[in-house]
């Protein structure tokens, strides 16, 4: 009878607890579903498709490569993937990458998927058609039943395939990897495969290769690092080698938006779950206070303390389950959702499986700490005495403050904070946590900008708006360069080259720039002609500083260069070196084309379009801009991501403000009455109660953006350490500083003021009757 | 004839289906001490509220300088009660944040003082109201006679036309009770128009014009020269009367 008659006095209070609650169990259980199915996902696919510890995409090797890789001790066994790779056009659009083709001759089981990434029957692949990546339908706005047209000789026309369908490649098939892949029928491919194998070498567009997969032995003892060295140390791999990926750098590319989003949503919970435990502690004082009268009568008929106890503790810690269950159920739909929208990005859909040897755990860990907390904030009913006719009123503090005609409102909103400030902490705290989390947020949208500019600086070697690689001599460069002045006047000009160079054994891209003041230096100086610059993950993968001396080689010959200082470029997850022409000249060649021209415009809006005009009027170049395929789907969710997050804040802040406006109206009603016996408006009240939520909100708030400004930075860039990201500086921002500062009070402010409408609605004979002071 | 400043005509009010007052006419005359006597549950704080605006009528008006303020907006009623009506409550419902000489003050500045009005107005009242040595104290740290006597002081200090007190001594003892009352009575000497609505017959005995409210219904009404000290004639006129009507 205790209990019902509790649940319904307290129904908004514990409809409010409950809806914080639910809230909290979604985001983190979506966080850890989204984040350990992911893994889960990508890593059983990949194994499924024989993904091997180290992956080399090679051309031109020798068939004996395989039993000479056979041959390391630490490798368990060596398997060839065979490949072709050309050049594409879909929809008028040329790609500014080749296309890897693949053989689907049943030896590599991949997954056929629907266009929304939803697993099908394995089809029988007709000649003539071609299967692709999902994320490859939102990058070309491709179709089924579009056509691609691959180039494998100058000399003949393209071969021009089908869109039959969608399959998932763990790899190739990420928007994170410029290279795409397509799956065709073994027809096709041997035809395409004689075709370049018979055109001359200048004749040649396309290529054959392969991707083989490298296993390590069980027992062996080596670092991933250290086995990638000695395959590459005692093999000729090297000399064959386009590129090469160890299976967690392939892995962090794959779940590179999964991994932002679950740390997004797992930041976000650490901020609910001090929401929920500061608005708990502040409703239950507060109840607890306005029903001392009732728990003292109580108390004097003879129930126990303890019982009372017991009643707050079955109503709120029942509530808080039933929301961590439902948040529980709810958070596995979402992270369907979520991994739904995610395909454009990965490439496939990751399968969501419910991690229940995690999340019941974490779960059971929260209960637990809310159980202690709500134990701890309602001992204070065991102290109350019995029959305690009278209610305290001590609480209000005697301060000072001034009480003026023109500023009454607001004097008297300062007035009633001064008197009441342990009544008030609750709110400031909500505001400060939402406002830190805001600008943390904030900040990475701002550093992500309007177009993903962050992401694309953050992965390219130096800032450009438009990149023209020639692949010949009859590539007019002079005219080109006339038709981009034509769109835009070209503020500057470089030249870039990406070149495979072994450093201390262990093999990275070497990106070399004719201008070397064009690299995002983080730390020391930039590099000449005896030294090169080295990323965080290329420092910490081998162990290097500023000022180390290096063993850099390219192309069978070795220079000694000294490390001049750290720079940023996460490309290949980092795993990078910057060199100059005249540092790379003493190992490698640089003549042929190798080089890629990069301007920047002075219009760099226009690049778009002047890249568009080169590919459809020039053949035997690669256009490409700062932009990858598929940014705009990070970028798209990420942006989505910052506005639900708002979204959420704000219904938090709703909550949050109805728990603490509804309780301090109720207990102030009698005194609102007196103000408007007195004249006083009940807009002016209305007024002055808000301004309370707002003066102490901009405190929380100033305090929240304080820390952000302080450590924000310092703390986002720690995590983007892990994607390649080694540098992240935002400081001040609109969206970072000024728009949470903003929104935060203003929504407590505009709530508050809601709530209080019914200071207009009620007569003040029905507002004395409803308490006393 | 005297002209009313607040006139009730056919006042009603109910409470769901209970009916409290039952059409009650009423005039309020300037300078008069009116009290409104009965018992218990007869209606008469139903009655001072619908008189003064601060709850709604369920039937009749209610005309203050020839308006009807049962029909005001919700903005003209509140402007009527910081310009024109004063309050006393039998709880001193004052602001328990506020020190008795601010919450004074507070009145005077939602009012139309000034800042300096206010202050200068308070501090007359502090005087008047023998509040010296309590006017800096918070309302919880005074006596029940010193926090009363205060909200008097806050339901004058913008001079209303009438000055409404729902029972100011009920929850007084007997010398509290006698200060607080003298206080009304000084202030009507002083040209305040006072409607006051109690059960105690010391309270009505103050008053030059007494009514009896039985059953949401005025059953009658005394006529008493203007209190001047202890009067054992007005009081035995008073004794009688509330016989007759059944006290």
């Amino acid at each position: 009878m205790l209990l019902r008659s509790a649940a319904q006095r307290q129904r908004g209070s514990a409809a409010g607890i409950f809806a914080l609650v639910f809230l909290l169990a979604a985001c983190l259980c979506t966080a850890v579903t989204v984040y350990l199915s992911g893994t889960d996902s990508v890593a059983g696919e990949m194994a499924r498709l024989g993904y091997g510890d180290y992956t080399v995409w090679i051309s031109g090797a020798p068939e004996s490569l395989r039993a000479e890789l056979e041959q390391v001790p630490d490798v368990d066994h060596a398997t060839v993937q065979p490949l072709l790779f050309a050049g594409y056009e879909i929809n008028g659009r040329y790609s500014d990458d080749e296309g890897q083709l693949l053989l689907a001759d049943g030896a590599v089981p991949y997954r056929f998927v629907s266009e929304q990434g939803e697993e099908m029957e394995t089809p029988e692949i007709q000649p003539g058609t071609v299967y692709i990546s999902p994320a490859l339908r939102s990058t070309f706005d491709v179709s089924i039943g579009d056509t691609i047209h691959f180039e494998l000789s100058r000399s003949e026309e393209p071969v021009s395939l089908t869109v039959a369908g969608c399959f998932a490649d763990a790899f190739m098939g990420s928007s994170m990897i410029d290279m795409k892949s397509f799956l065709i029928s073994a027809a096709d491919w041997n035809a395409m495969r004689d075709q370049i194998q018979q055109a001359s070498r200048a004749d040649a567009l396309g290529r054959a290769g392969a991707m083989v997969h490298i296993f390590q032995r069980a027992d062996s003892p080596l670092e991933p690092l250290d086995f990638r060295r000695e395959v590459s140390e005692s093999t000729d791999i090297a000399l064959y080698t386009a590129f090469s990926y160890q299976r967690e750098s392939i892995l962090s590319y794959m779940l590179l938006l999964q991994n932002i989003l679950a740390g997004v949503c797992f930041a976000f919970s650490v901020v609910l779950l001090i929401l929920c435990l500061v608005v708990l502690g502040h409703v239950l004082s507060v109840i607890v206070e306005q029903d001392r009268e009732d728990i003292a009568s109580l108390k004097s008929m003879g129930q126990s303390g303890a019982g009372i106890r017991g009643v707050y503790l079955a109503l709120y810690g029942g509530i808080i389950l039933l929301a961590l269950l439902l948040g529980l159920a709810t958070s596995q739909e979402i992270s369907r959702l979520l991994a739904s929208a995610m395909v454009s990005s990965t490439g496939m859909c990751i399968s969501i499986r419910f991690p229940a040897a995690v999340l019941i755990p974490i779960l059971l860990a929260i209960a637990a700490l809310f159980a202690l907390f709500l134990r701890a904030r309602t001992a204070q009913i065991l102290g109350i005495p019995p029959v305690q006719a009278m209610r305290e009123t001590a609480g209000e503090r005697a301060v000072q403050t001034p009480l003026r005609k023109r500023t009454l409102g607001l004097d008297m909103a300062w007035r009633e904070l001064c008197s009441n400030r342990r009544k008030y902490i609750a709110v400031g705290l909500v505001a400060g946590f939402l406002a830190l989390f805001l600008s943390v947020i904030g900040k990475m949208g701002t550093w992500l900008g309007p177009n993903g500019e962050g992401l694309m600086n953050a992965f390219s070697v130096a800032d450009h708006d438009l990149g023209v690689q020639p692949f010949n001599a009859s590539v007019p460069m002079d005219e080109i360069e006339r038709v981009i002045q034509w769109y835009s006047p070209v503020r500057e000009t470089y030249e870039l080259a990406m070149q495979s160079v072994t450093v201390d054994g262990q093999e990275y891209t070497a990106n070399v720039l004719d201008d070397t003041r064009w690299f995002h230096v983080l730390a020391g100086e930039v590099c000449d002609g005896d030294s090169i610059l080295i990323t965080d993950t290329v420092a910490s993968e081998l162990g290097l500083s500023i000022g180390d001396s290096v063993q850099v080689a390219a192309n069978g010959r070795m220079g000694t260069y000294r490390v001049s200082g750290l720079y940023q470029c996460a490309n290949g997850m980092g795993s990078n070196i910057g060199m100059s022409i005249q540092g790379y000249s003493q190992i490698g060649d640089i003549t042929g084309y190798i080089w890629c021209y990069h301007y920047i415009l002075e219009n760099g809006a226009v690049r778009d379009y002047a890249m568009a005009y080169l590919q459809d009027h020039y053949r035997g170049i690669d256009v490409h801009t700062n932009s990858w395929s598929g940014l705009d789907g990070i970028v798209f969710v990420m942006h989505a991501l910052i506005a639900v997050l708002y979204l959420i804040a704000a219904v938090c802040i709703l909550i949050a403000v109805a728990l603490a406006a509804g309780k301090l109206l109720q207990s102030e009603m009698g005194k609102m009455a007196v103000y408007k016996s007195m004249g006083l408006f009940a807009g002016r009240l209305r007024l002055s109660f808000a301004l309370r939520f707002l003066i102490v909100v901009s405190i929380g708030t100033a305090a929240g953006i304080g820390v952000s400004l302080l450590f924000g930075d310092a703390l986002i860039g720690y995590l983007f350490r892990s994607f390649g990201i080694g540098e992240f500086v935002v400081g001040f921002s609109l969206l970072g500083t000024v728009l949470p500062a903003i929104a935060v009070p203003l929504l407590f402010f505009a709530f508050a003021l809601a709530f209080s409408a019914r200071l207009k609605q009620v007569s003040i004979v029905s507002l004395l009757s409803e308490s006393d002071l | 004839m005297r002209e009313a400043i607040l006139s009730g005509r056919g006042i009603q009010k109910n409470f769901g289906e209970t009916t409290v007052l039952h059409g009650i006419d009423i005039d309020l005359y300037a300078g008069d001490f009116t009290v409104v006597m009965g018992a218990s549950g007869s209606g008469k704080s139903t009655l001072l509220y619908a008189l003064s605006g601060m709850d709604r009528v369920s039937g009749g008006t209610v005309t203050y300088q020839g308006r009807d303020i049962t029909r005001a907006s919700e903005k003209e009623q509140t402007k009527l009660r910081a310009s024109a009506f004063g309050f006393v409550f039998q709880k001193t419902h004052l602001i328990g944040n506020l020190t008795l000489r601010e919450n004074i003050r507070m009145a005077g500045l939602i009012a139309a003082l000034s800042d300096r009005e206010a202050a200068e107005r308070t501090e007359q009242l502090v005087q008047q109201m023998n509040l010296q040595g309590a006017a800096g104290w918070l309302p919880g740290a005074v006596s029940g006679g010193e926090a009363q006597r205060a909200a008097v002081a806050r339901a004058v200090v913008h001079s209303p036309a009438i000055l409404f007190a729902d029972e100011p001594t009920g929850a007084l003892n007997r010398a509290n009770s006698q200060e607080v009352l003298d206080l009304f009575s000084c202030l009507h000497r002083d040209g305040q128009s006072v409607l006051l609505v109690t059960h105690d017959r010391d309270a009505a005995l103050r008053g030059n014009r007494i009514l009896y409210l039985e059953d949401g219904r005025i059953t009658g009404e005394l006529v008493l020269p203007v209190y001047a000290g202890r009067d054992p004639t007005r009081e035995s006129r008073l004794t009688a009367w509330l016989e007759e009507q059944g006290w």
